[in-house]
């Protein structure tokens, strides 16, 4: 246990220490803290983009959905490849956009092509409230994985306040730097983590994968075809949620942010290339799921079935290193979570509805200091109220994917309309929270989120066309005709 | 590997391929205009 504790508290102080360096001899402006000054090349693109798909997710719920739900979780390993594949010929065009224009974040998009600030704080608001509960999963599953890594040695909250209060201080310090430095010491962490683990468990319990599905197909023989061990995700609604979030996955604002943070289009292009090659791990957790099922069924939680496997299988130290490797994975996503929920409140909110002629300099001031209060927040609300903000994650996904006609049309549409976008998105907001506050998630067995997609889709495409555009001239389509 | 995990991993792994090629092709007919990066 010692030496555990050793290991998981050595990489999160080490991490932060990485991220805060980041930050050293850089002239700290809004330009470097959100977008590091647009001189990222492939490398840190790469680690920075994958360090947002990598989340405590990853190694609690796509274990858990494979332990407990079956095929309905392959969807997780192709979503990826449907996102870059988009990423590849839309990005670009947003990155030469927010070039011109000097962009930082996903509001700053919907303002200058639409013209109206008031779209802008829209989208803003519904970025930071799709942004508050997923932040606050990590913080959830941090302390989960630490906890139980530990053999209770560090309880959950204590591992909580010291691991943000240190992401805090890095984000603080060295903005979106310190979040691809950090990213390097996560992502080595992390595959070795998986390599380890799902290459290892099926071997030891069942002498490879060949014969561990073997095993899982004569027990469960519908556990691998859909809809799994579920009743309603069946092939539509596992086709209408992969279309879903491989569209939307660039409309987090996070990871719509870090577009702006490279040096070229081409930096884009070529992650796309590359980005597939990183959801093969996945498939190694999916093993590890299978594995945890035949070989400690009945869990109550499905989520602990990656640690209660590791904790059966290898001795402490490498427990350790499954908790520290957890631990950073949930400080990367949650660090660019923290600074661009910041950014949007402090640059999209505040400046934008209440104070326009605010300077750059209190912008970064004040972004700087909504990162200690939306950190606050955050914690408090997790040891205080765990499940109730879980619950609106549900509505993370679903409501970020209704930007994507907005942003998409924005680009390669010069007859998109502000009117159009605002309709089209208030109507899919309203489908995605009535049908799942009403519990009709799924819908005719679709994604709730895919029916707002569609009906958002048509409506900003009808109003756009009876609606006449105003600033035709001002942005015209420059990403169409240099993209 | 399961028929419809083996099918999915194959989507994965063409893909990057598929984009690559993609990439050539678009720097061989739309070669990077002055200043930009190759």
């Amino acid at each position: 246990v010692n030496a555990a504790l050793f290991i998981i508290l050595g990489t999160i102080l080490f991490s932060a220490i990485l991220g805060i360096y980041a930050g050293r001899r850089v002239k700290m402006n809004l330009e470097n803290w959100t977008v590091g000054g647009r001189r990222f090349g492939i490398i840190i693109i790469w680690l920075l983009m994958a360090g947002e798909i990598y989340t405590t997710f990853t190694f609690l719920g796509a274990s858990g959905w494979a332990y407990s739900k079956g095929a309905p979780t392959f969807y997780i390993l192709v979503y990826g490849a449907l996102a870059y594949t988009l990423s590849f010929f839309i990005l670009p065009a947003l990155w030469k956009v927010g070039k011109k224009h000097g962009l930082h974040t996903q509001p700053d998009f919907f303002v200058t092509r639409y013209d109206s600030r008031t779209l802008g704080i829209f989208v803003a608001l519904i970025g930071v409230f799709s942004i508050i509960p997923y932040l606050q999963l990590q913080l959830t599953g941090l302390g989960l994985i630490v906890e139980v890594a530990s053999n209770q040695a560090i309880s959950s909250n204590v591992a909580i306040v010291i691991s943000f209060v240190l992401t805090c201080v890095f984000v603080y310090t060295s903005g979106i730097r310190g979040t691809a430095w950090v990213s390097i010491v996560k992502d080595i962490m992390m595959i070795v983590a998986v390599l380890v683990v799902g290459i290892g468990v099926p071997t030891i319990y069942f002498g490879g994968f060949g014969n561990m599905f073997r095993t899982l197909i004569e027990q469960k023989p519908q556990y691998l075809v859909f809809p799994g061990a579920t009743s309603h995700m069946g092939v539509i609604w596992v086709m209408s949620t992969l279309l879903l979030t491989g569209l939307g996955f660039y409309m987090w604002p996070h990871v719509f942010g870090s577009v702006f943070s490279a040096k070229s289009a081409n930096v884009i292009k070529k992650n796309a290339i590359i980005m597939p090659l990183y959801q093969i791990p996945i498939l190694l957790i999916f093993m590890v799921g299978f594995t945890a099922l035949l070989v400690i069924p009945g869990l109550a939680n499905g989520d602990m079935a990656f640690l209660e496997l590791v904790n059966k299988t290898y001795p402490s130290w490498f427990m350790g290193f499954v908790g520290a490797a957890g631990a950073v994975t949930a400080m990367v996503p949650a660090s660019i979570l923290v600074l661009f929920a910041a950014t949007l409140l402090a640059k999209n909110v505040y400046k934008a509805g209440f104070n326009p002629k605010a300077s750059e300099e209190t912008v970064m001031r004040l972004s700087r200091f909504l990162v200690l209060v939306i950190t606050t927040i955050a914690l408090v609300f997790t040891m205080a109220f765990p499940e109730e903000l879980v619950n609106l994650l549900i509505f993370g996904y679903d409501g970020v994917c209704q930007f994507f006609p907005g942003v998409v049309l924005g680009l390669f549409w010069r007859r998109a309309t502000k009117t159009g976008v605002f309709s089209g998105l208030v109507v899919g907001i309203a489908i995605v929270v009535g049908l799942i506050a009403s519990r009709h998630d799924p819908f005719l067995g679709m994604n709730a989120g895919f029916v707002g997609l569609v009906i958002n889709s048509v409506i900003t495409v009808l109003v756009s066309l009876w609606t006449e555009p105003k600033n035709l001239k001002k942005l015209g389509t420059e990403a169409r005709n240099d993209g | 590997l399961p028929f419809l995990l083996f099918w999915l991993l194959v989507w994965v792994v063409l893909t990057p391929f598929i984009l690559g090629l993609a990439y050539k092709l678009e720097k061989k007919y739309n070669p990077p205009e002055e200043g930009e990066d190759k």
